[in-house]
């Protein structure tokens, strides 16, 4: 009867352990830890750069453009146009909520909302700010299948003022947290657009995604493309994230 | 971590644009200012064909900057060669906080777009109407000056000394002093400047995101004195008396502008502004320089006293600057920078509120492609031949401008 009862115990420990470790990880996480664990896929410290090619495929045009792009303390972040000529030394600057457009040989650098962010064809809210869980909350999680891989589904809501979208639905991979595709949202509710995470790539240990495909709700013949490359560990004096600095910025980010 | 390094040990930039820029005015047959075309022989038209030209070369932390524009322009009178030089310069990083700037520069501060009160040593350069406010200031011939810019995290102070330089630099030495703070716990960027020149003076700039769509800024200059001229009536005859003063050089002047930018989901822009001039004309003022125009303008057209009232109206052109006589203006421009994907439109309209009259600016940029606009503007002038912008030497004018980008 002992054996019995130790024989159960132990099936039953075992088991246990075995369902510890069937059991996704997430669902030991609170949902913003889940948020922060798909943003360290997307960003690979608070601290980091790296460049990006982005492409606007209109209905009847295609766009161009590289960038390099300066992350510090995941809440600062520099952006510089390499390219087009047109828009070489352009320089987008984000911290905190506040964001400054600087147009070479232009006036001094513009404040520009939220708002404005979004306007241009690439938006300058997608390439200053990398990661989710700065400007947005959880709202809500639910388990979901999306194309037959078991996922989640995060409904998040802006929590800060500088917050370019006033909600996302984010679906991830519910055992790895790689992130899977975003919808945007306006204020409105309607819907703006949706991205989509591929290329996944080992960079810096972990997989990440090196390409982001967004298809414009709005403009649906439009599609904007930017992939990552160049990303690496690489720290920038604070005092290079100030509205007087852009004039020089273009030529630091090399 | 290896800290922010500079690529290569020699670097080059060099890129540019080339425009051709024709403009037609449709000039008045009769007004106060030019009394039947007698006076002054203002062309209709004027053709500029030029190539704005950066190359900036860069080797560790030593940076040379040029900015030049070799300038074909032509109207009914005559065609001139130049080359004018908007920036040639070295910016030479001391460590990656200090920059020591020595050569000639186009600083261009202000935060406001209808007038930059604080941009103290963009004062009597000549700049394009006819291009968009944020373009006026791109191309726009710099000073020679020596520089210093100090950053640290959330502030960064400059200073600048502008000598007069014989031949090259008329203007008597200048100092500009500029701290630019960032205020982070209530999201303001502000910069605080001292101006020391002919004309004095002290002013700040304030910028602040209200919410989602709306920036709002206020940029102000408070100077000693001013460069504007008064008329004033001395006594009647034949002719008239008058006497040209100039402003009280100890009164202290207020110069501000105030406003915001509000942007709708669909990147439909809303730019207004408040505008005040502390040297501003008032009633008196206005009436008294108004009466000498028109008396002059008067003899002028019956061929009597030429010499006097020559001399009259030519003082008349020279004090006469077109939105700046009065004390009050309004600023706004509706913009629309993705109409079709394809054309940037802005529509503006700059009112004096003391007299009503008005300009109306439309514009529309067309992409052609990656590298080239196509853009058509046009200037229009309203108000009674007595008040400023009725006094305008033309009703109308228009611009054809071609930019191909390198």
């Amino acid at each position: 009867m002992y054996n019995i009862l130790r024989l159960k115990l132990q099936i039953f420990g075992f088991s246990s352990c075995l369902l510890f470790f069937v059991i996704p990880s997430s669902y030991a996480l609170t949902s913003q830890e889940i948020l922060e664990r798909v943003d360290k896929i997307r960003a690979p410290d608070k601290t980091f750069t790296f460049d990006v090619k982005a492409t606007v495929y209109g209905a009847d045009d295609k766009l161009e453009a590289i960038l390099s792009v300066r992350v510090k303390d995941a809440k600062k972040s520099l952006v510089v146009f390499k390219s087009p000529h047109s828009n070489k030394g352009r320089t987008i600057l984000m911290v905190e909520d506040n964001m400054w457009i600087y147009i070479p040989g232009t006036s001094n650098p513009l404040r520009i909302s939220p708002q404005q962010q979004m306007i241009s064809r690439i938006s300058n809210a997608d390439l200053a700010r990398v990661v989710y869980n700065i400007d947005y909350g959880v709202e809500a999680m639910e388990d979901v299948d999306t194309d037959g891989t078991p996922s989640i589904k995060m409904t998040l809501t802006a929590k800060t003022k500088g917050a370019a979208y006033k909600g996302l639905i984010l679906w991830i991979e519910r055992n790895s947290f790689k992130p899977i595709k975003t919808e945007f949202y306006a204020v409105s509710g309607k819907l703006l657009k949706t991205a989509y995470y591929k290329k996944y790539r080992e960079i810096l240990n972990k997989e990440r995604p090196t390409l982001l495909e967004i298809h414009d709700a709005i403009k649906t013949s439009e599609i904007t493309t930017l992939e990552y490359e160049n990303m690496r560990i690489e720290d920038t004096p604070d005092a290079h994230f100030q509205k007087a600095f852009m004039e020089r910025a273009g030529a630091f980010l090399q | 971590m290896p800290v922010i390094a500079h690529g290569g040990d020699f670097d080059y930039k060099f890129n540019g644009k080339i425009i051709e820029q024709f403009t037609y005015y449709h000039l008045k047959k009769d007004y106060f200012l030019n009394p039947n075309h007698g006076l002054l022989d203002i062309s209709p038209w004027k053709n500029r064909f030029y190539a704005g030209i950066n190359l900036d070369l860069m080797r560790q932390d030593t940076r040379f900057i040029s900015k030049f524009r070799p300038t074909l322009l032509s109207d009914d009178n005559k065609t001139v060669l130049r080359t004018i030089i908007d920036d040639l310069y070295i910016d030479q990083g001391i460590t990656d906080k200090f920059f020591l700037t020595v050569g000639k520069r186009n600083i261009r501060d202000g935060v406001a777009l209808g007038t930059n009160p604080t941009d103290f040593l963009g004062e009597g350069k000549e700049v394009d109407f006819t291009k968009r406010e944020e373009e006026r200031r791109i191309e726009r011939e710099g000073n020679y000056l020596v520089g210093l810019d100090a950053f640290y995290k959330n502030v960064a102070w400059t200073a600048i000394f502008a000598p007069r330089i014989k031949h090259w630099q008329k203007e008597e030495d200048r100092v500009l002093l500029k701290a630019n703070y960032f205020l982070e716990s209530v999201d303001v960027d502000m910069s605080l400047h001292y101006f020391n020149a002919d004309i004095s003076g002290i002013g700040f700039n304030v910028s602040h995101t209200a919410n989602d769509n709306l920036v709002l800024y206020t940029e102000a200059a408070f100077r000693q004195g001013s460069d504007k001229k008064k008329v004033r009536l001395i006594s009647t005859g034949s002719p008239n008396s008058y006497a040209i003063s100039n402003m009280d050089d100890k009164e202290i002047f207020a110069h501000i502008a105030t406003g915001g930018h509000y942007t709708f989901q669909n990147g439909i822009n809303i730019i207004c502004e408040y505008i005040y001039n502390g040297d501003g004309y008032n009633q008196r003022d206005w009436d008294e320089f108004k009466e000498f125009v028109v008396y002059s303008g008067d003899q002028f057209k019956k061929g009597l006293f030429l010499n006097s009232i020559t001399t009259n109206l030519l003082e008349a052109n020279q004090i006469i600057k077109f939105g700046q006589m009065r004390k009050n203006y309004l600023f706004t421009r509706v913009s629309n920078p993705s109409i079709f994907n394809k054309i940037d439109g802005s529509l503006v309209l700059f009112i004096n509120l003391d007299d009503s009259s008005f300009i109306v600016n439309p514009s529309l940029d067309y992409k052609i492609n990656q590298d080239s606009t196509l853009g058509l503007s046009s200037n229009i002038f309203a108000g009674n031949k007595t008040k400023e912008f009725g006094m305008m030497h033309w009703d109308k004018d228009v611009t054809l401008i071609y930019k191909h980008y390198f």
